[in-house]
C-alpha cells in the first residue's frame, strides 16, 4: 500500500512543555524519579473496597498528590488533568493570546464515572440523591476537556478523543495533524483517567488482572494491573516555537493510526494493524525501522497483547534489533491516560539517555525476541523512540520522537 | 469570474435510521419533504417516575436481532445500520474498498445504557452478576470498534465525545482526517440512543421542556421554547476527497466547502453567554469556503428549544446575516432531540444543497427574534448553498458551509 | 452429579448469557464443536460463559493460562471441566 501524503507542506511539530499526575507523584520530576530507578509503584488498590474480587492490585495515585491538586468539590478526572495542564503550560509559558486559539485533544475511557457510580448506587437502591447530581455533570470524558477549556480560556479546536487504551496517543497524534495543516499553531495534547469501580469489576470480570503487579513479556505473566494518572503536552509548530524563543524538548517525528476490524477485544494472530500502524508513523517520520534506538512497548502484561506485540515488533525491526520495555510494568495500565503518560516517559528518556526498564520481569518469555531491559534502567542516548498504544476494540496508534530535533 | 477553492471533501453517501425510517438519501428526502413529526409520549419507558412524557424512539421492527448483531449494543446495531445505508448510498459494493476508509463517530452518551446494565449487575449480586460481554462497551469506543468489524473498515478510527455538536464534530474531523492525509475517505457518524435511565436522569437535572412551566413540546426558536423534547438516531455521511471520488467514478452528492470548530468562552456546562459572543469561527469558515455570507441561502441550527441555545445561536446568525437571507431551519421538531443529531442536519443539508428541500418549522407562531428569517415555506426545487451550525453546553462551536456539486 | 445433569444447566447458559437462539443451543449435541470449527464461539464468548458457569455451579477459574478454551471444545469437554472443578471426577 503506497503511504499517503498530506495534502498540505508539512510543518515540523515540537514539544515544548510536558505535565504529569502519577502514582509516583505530582509532576514531571517525579515521575522521571520513579521511571529511572525502575521503582514499581504498583500494590493494593485502597480507593474503593475490592472484596470479593480475584485481583486488587494496580496502580494509585496517592491520597496526598491528589489532596495538594485544590479543590475536591471536582471530579477525580478533572483535578488530575488540570494539575496535569497547569504543569505543561506554566513550564511553556504560553502567553493568554496564545492559549486562547490553542486547539485541545484530550482522550479518556472513564471520565467522572467514579463520581456518578456513587450517584447510581444510591439511584439504584431508590434512594437517589440530589446532592450527589453534579457528578452526572462531569462524568463524559467530554467534560475534562470542556474542564481545561474553561479553567484556561481556550477557544482553539477541541475533542475528546476515546479509543480506549489508545486515546491519549491518538490525541498527540490528532495535534500534531491539525499543526501540520495550519489549523492551529500551539495544541495541548494529552489525556487523562481515573480509577474507577467499573473498570477494576469490567477487568476482573475478564479475568486479565494479575493478582501480583503486571509483568509483561514474562514468560509466567497473568494480566495487567489498572492504574491512573494524567498527561498533558504542548506541541507547537517549529517556527511557533522559535519564534518565541521556546525550549524546544523534542520533535513529534511521525505518527500511525491503524484498526484491527477483527474483534472487540482481542488483536489479530498476525497483529496486522499493530504492524501498519508502526509502518505509517516510521513513513511520516521518513525514518527507517533500524534507526529506532528505542520502543517504549504497549506492554499490558496480558498474555495476548505481549504476544501479539512481539509478532508484530518482529515484523517490522526485526527480531533483536530494538530495545523495548513497558512503562506499564512500572505504573500499571493508566487507561485512556496511557498514550500521552508513556509518551512522557519516551521524551524523558529520550533527553536524559537513559531508558526505563521492565520491572518484574524475571523469566523472560523466549516468544519475546527482544531485549526488554528487565529491572534496571540502561544508560543509552538514542535519538529516536517510538512509542505504541494498541488498545481495546483495534484500536493501533503508534508516535515518534526526536531528540535532538533536526530541521529543513 | 474568480475561481472558488476546491471543496475540502466531496460527500458521496447519506444513511440514517431514526425514528421516522431507516435508509439512505430517499428516506432522509421523504421524511424531510413530510415534515411530520415522530415526537409523542412514549409508550416504552417507565414514565411514572418520570416528570416527562414526551420523546421520539426507532420502533423495535427496524432493528431486527440478527446472528450478526447478537453481541452488538443497541447503539452499535444503530451505527452499523445506518453506516451500512451510507456506504450502500455511496454506490459502493465492494467490502475491500472499505479498507482504507476512516472512521470517526461522534456521541454525547456513547453506549450508557451498557454501562448501566453493567453496573447494576454488580448491585444486583455482586462479582457474581457481572457480565464479560457489557464491559468492553463501557468505553465509548466500542461502537466504532463494532462498525468496523462489520463493514471491514482499517483505516485510522476515532471517537469523539462531545455534547451537542458531536455530529458536525464527527464530519469536520473526517475532514481533518482527509486533509493530513490519514485516509482518502471517511465514514462520519452521529449516533446517540434514548433509554429510560438517560430519561429519567436528564429529567432530575432539568434539561428537557418543560422548564420552568408551560406545555411540554418542542418548539425551538419560538416565544414557548422551554427546554428539548428527547430523540435518537444514527446518521452517517461518507466524505471523500475529490480525487478519489474521481477515481471510483463516485456521484457526489454535495460539495463541503469548509469546516470549523473551536469554543465560545463558556463555564462548563453552560451555554456561553450574549457578552461572550463573537464571529471569528463564523467569518473564518465563510472565508474558507469563499462564500459571503449573503450567499448562504438556508442555514441548519441546532434547534434543541433550549431557551438559553436558541437565544444566542440566533445572536450569532443576526450579527453575521442580513433579514433577507438565509432561510433558518432544522430537524429537531420532526425527530427530537440528541447530541449526535448534527449528522442528520449536515444529511439534510447535502439535500437542500442537491435539490432545495429542506425542513418547514411549521410549529413556529411567536420567533423570538423578528430580524430573522425562517423556513416557513418550502425553497424552489434548486440547489442551494447551506451553513450548518451548532453550538453545545460548555461552548464548542461548529460551522460547516456545503454547496452544490458543481 | 453426572453429564446429563451439568449439560442441560450448559444449554440454558449459553442461550441466556450468550444470547443464542434456544432452537440453536437445544439441537447441540454432546460432541458438537463450539469453537471456530463449530458453533464459532470465541474467546469473549468463552468468558461470559465462564462467568455464567461460576455463578451457576457455585466454582471459581483462575486468571486466563494458555490453552484455557480448550475445555469449550463441546459440551462434552466443558461438562468434563465442571464436573472436574466440583470434585466428581478424578
Amino acid at each position: 500500500m503506497s503511504p499517503l501524503r498530506s495534502r498540505y507542506a508539512a510543518r515540523d511539530v515540537v514539544v515544548t512543555a510536558m505535565g504529569v499526575i502519577s502514582p509516583y507523584g505530582r509532576g514531571c520530576d517525579a515521575y522521571w524519579e520513579g521511571l529511572s530507578t525502575g521503582r514499581c509503584a504498583l500494590g493494593p488498590l485502597t480507593l474503593f473496597p475490592t472484596d470479593g474480587f480475584p485481583s486488587n492490585v494496580g496502580g494509585q495515585v496517592e491520597a496526598d498528590t491528589v489532596r495538594s491538586l485544590g479543590s475536591a468539590v471536582r471530579s477525580r478526572a478533572n483535578r488530575f488533568v488540570i494539575a496535569a495542564a497547569e504543569e505543561a503550560i506554566h513550564h511553556a509559558g504560553l502567553a493568554p493570546e496564545t492559549l486562547r486559539d490553542a486547539a485541545i485533544s484530550i482522550g479518556g475511557a472513564g471520565g467522572g464515572m467514579l463520581e456518578a457510580e456513587a450517584w447510581y448506587d444510591h439511584y439504584y437502591h431508590s434512594r437517589e440523591n440530589p446532592r450527589l447530581r453534579g457528578a452526572l455533570r462531569t462524568m463524559l470524558p467530554a467534560s475534562q476537556t470542556e474542564a481545561l477549556a474553561a479553567r484556561f480560556r481556550i477557544e482553539g479546536p477541541r475533542e475528546t478523543p476515546i479509543l480506549a487504551c489508545s486515546s491519549s496517543a491518538a490525541a498527540i497524534a490528532t495535534i500534531t495533524d491539525w499543526i501540520a495543516s495550519g489549523r492551529v499553531d500551539v495544541g495541548l495534547a494529552g489525556g487523562v483517567d481515573s480509577l474507577t469501580r467499573i473498570c477494576f469489576m469490567g477487568f476482573n470480570a475478564l479475568k486479565l488482572l494479575d493478582k501480583r503487579p503486571c509483568r509483561p513479556f514474562s514468560q509466567d505473566r497473568q494480566g495487567m494491573s489498572i492504574s491512573e494518572g494524567a498527561a498533558v503536552l504542548v506541541l507547537e509548530s517549529h517556527a511557533h516555537a522559535a519564534a518565541r524563543g521556546a525550549r524546544i524538548r523534542a520533535c513529534v517525528a511521525g505518527s500511525g493510526i491503524a484498526s484491527d476490524a477483527f474483534h472487540p477485544i482481542a488483536p489479530p494472530a498476525n497483529a496486522e494493524g499493530a504492524v501498519r500502524a508502526m509502518q505509517e508513523a516510521l513513513t511520516r517520520a521518513d525514518l527507517t525501522p533500524r534507526e529506532m534506538g528505542y520502543v517504549n512497548a504497549h506492554g499490558t502484561g496480558t498474555i495476548q497483547n505481549d504476544r501479539s506485540e512481539a509478532v508484530a515488533l518482529e515484523q517490522v525491526f526485526g527480531a533483536g534489533n530494538v530495545l523495548v520495555s513497558s512503562t506499564k510494568s512500572l505504573i500499571g495500565h493508566t487507561m485512556g491516560a496511557a498514550g500521552a503518560m508513556e509518551a512522557v516517559a519516551t521524551l524523558l528518556a529520550l533527553e536524559a539517555g537513559v531508558l526505563p526498564p521492565t520491572a518484574n520481569l524475571d523469566v523472560p518469555d523466549p516468544e519475546v525476541p527482544f531485549d526488554c531491559i528487565a529491572h534496571t534502567p540502561r544508560s543509552n542516548a538514542v535519538a529516536c523512540a517510538m512509542s505504541n498504544s494498541f488498545g481495546f476494540g483495534g484500536q493501533n496508534v503508534s508516535l515518534i520522537f526526536r531528540h535532538p530535533c533536526t530541521f529543513e | 469570474m474568480t475561481t472558488s477553492p476546491p471543496p475540502a471533501a466531496v460527500i458521496t453517501g447519506i444513511g440514517h435510521i431514526g425514528p421516522l425510517g431507516s435508509g439512505g438519501r430517499d428516506v432522509i428526502t421523504a421524511f424531510v419533504h413530510a415534515n411530520t413529526t415522530a415526537i409523542g409520549p412514549l409508550a416504552e419507558f417507565p414514565t411514572h417516575r418520570s416528570t416527562r412524557r414526551l420523546g421520539a424512539l426507532i420502533p423495535a421492527s427496524a432493528l431486527e436481532p440478527t446472528e450478526e448483531a447478537r453481541r452488538w449494543s443497541r447503539i452499535g446495531h444503530m451505527a452499523v445500520t445506518a453506516c451500512r445505508h451510507a456506504v450502500a448510498d455511496a454506490g459502493i459494493t465492494e467490502s475491500n474498498t472499505l479498507h482504507r476508509f476512516g472512521l470517526v463517530i461522534g456521541s454525547e452518551y456513547g453506549d450508557l445504557q451498557s454501562t448501566e446494565a453493567f453496573d447494576a449487575g454488580f448491585l444486583r449480586r455482586g462479582p457474581r452478576g457481572l457480565s464479560a460481554f457489557l464491559f468492553p462497551n463501557t468505553v465509548m469506543n466500542a461502537t466504532a470498534g463494532t462498525v468496523s468489524i462489520a463493514l471491514e473498515i482499517k483505516g485510522p478510527m476515532l471517537t469523539l465525545n462531545q455534547p451537542g455538536v458531536a455530529g458536525e464534530l464527527a464530519v469536520a474531523r473526517a475532514i481533518a482526517l482527509l486533509e493530513a492525509g490519514r485516509a482518502p475517505a471517511v465514514v462520519a457518524c452521529g449516533v446517540d440512543a434514548l433509554f429510560p435511565i438517560l430519561y429519567e436522569a436528564l429529567g432530575l437535572l432539568n434539561v428537557p421542556s418543560p422548564r420552568g412551566g408551560g406545555e411540554e413540546a418542542c418548539t425551538p426558536f419560538d416565544q414557548r421554547h422551554n427546554g428539548p423534547v428527547m430523540g435518537e438516531g444514527a446518521t452517517a455521511v461518507i466524505l471523500e476527497t475529490p480525487e478519489h471520488a474521481q477515481a471510483r467514478s463516485a456521484a457526489i452528492l454535495a460539495h463541503v466547502r469548509s469546516a470549523h470548530w473551536g469554543g465560545l468562552p463558556a463555564r462548563p456546562y453552560r451555554y456561553p453567554a450574549l457578552a461572550q459572543l463573537h464571529h471569528r469561527l463564523l467569518d473564518r469558515t465563510l472565508n474558507a469556503a469563499a462564500v459571503p455570507a449573503d450567499a448562504i441561502d438556508v442555514a441548519y441550527l441546532s434547534g434543541s428549544g433550549d431557551p438559553d441555545q436558541d437565544t444566542i445561536e440566533l445572536a450569532l446568525m443576526a450579527g453575521i446575516f442580513g433579514t433577507d437571507r438565509p432561510y433558518i431551519t432544522s430537524v429537531t421538531h420532526l425527530v427530537g432531540e440528541h447530541g449526535s443529531l448534527g449528522a442528520l442536519r449536515v444529511a439534510a443539508a447535502a439535500m437542500t444543497a442537491s435539490s432545495g428541500v429542506m425542513p418547514i418549522l411549521d410549529y413556529l407562531r411567536t420567533p423570538i427574534r423578528h430580524d430573522l428569517r425562517f423556513a416557513t415555506q418550502p425553497l424552489p426545487a434548486t440547489p442551494a448553498t447551506v451553513l450548518v451550525h451548532g453550538v453545545a453546553r460548555g461552548g464548542v462551536q461548529a460551522a460547516l458551509v456545503v454547496g452544490p456539486a458543481t | 452429579m453426572t453429564q446429563e445433569d451439568v449439560i442441560p444447566r450448559l444449554k440454558k447458559l449459553m442461550t441466556e448469557r450468550l444470547r443464542l437462539a434456544p432452537e440453536r443451543t437445544d439441537s447441540l449435541e454432546p460432541d458438537s464443536l463450539l469453537l471456530k470449527d463449530g458453533l464459532g464461539l470465541d474467546s469473549l464468548d468463552c468468558i461470559e460463559l465462564l462467568l455464567g458457569i461460576e455463578d451457576e455451579f457455585e466454582l471459581e477459574f483462575n486468571e486466563e493460562q494458555e490453552g484455557w478454551m480448550e475445555s469449550f471444545t463441546s459440551l462434552a469437554t466443558l461438562s468434563q471441566l465442571v464436573l472436574y472443578a466440583k470434585g466428581e471426577l478424578e
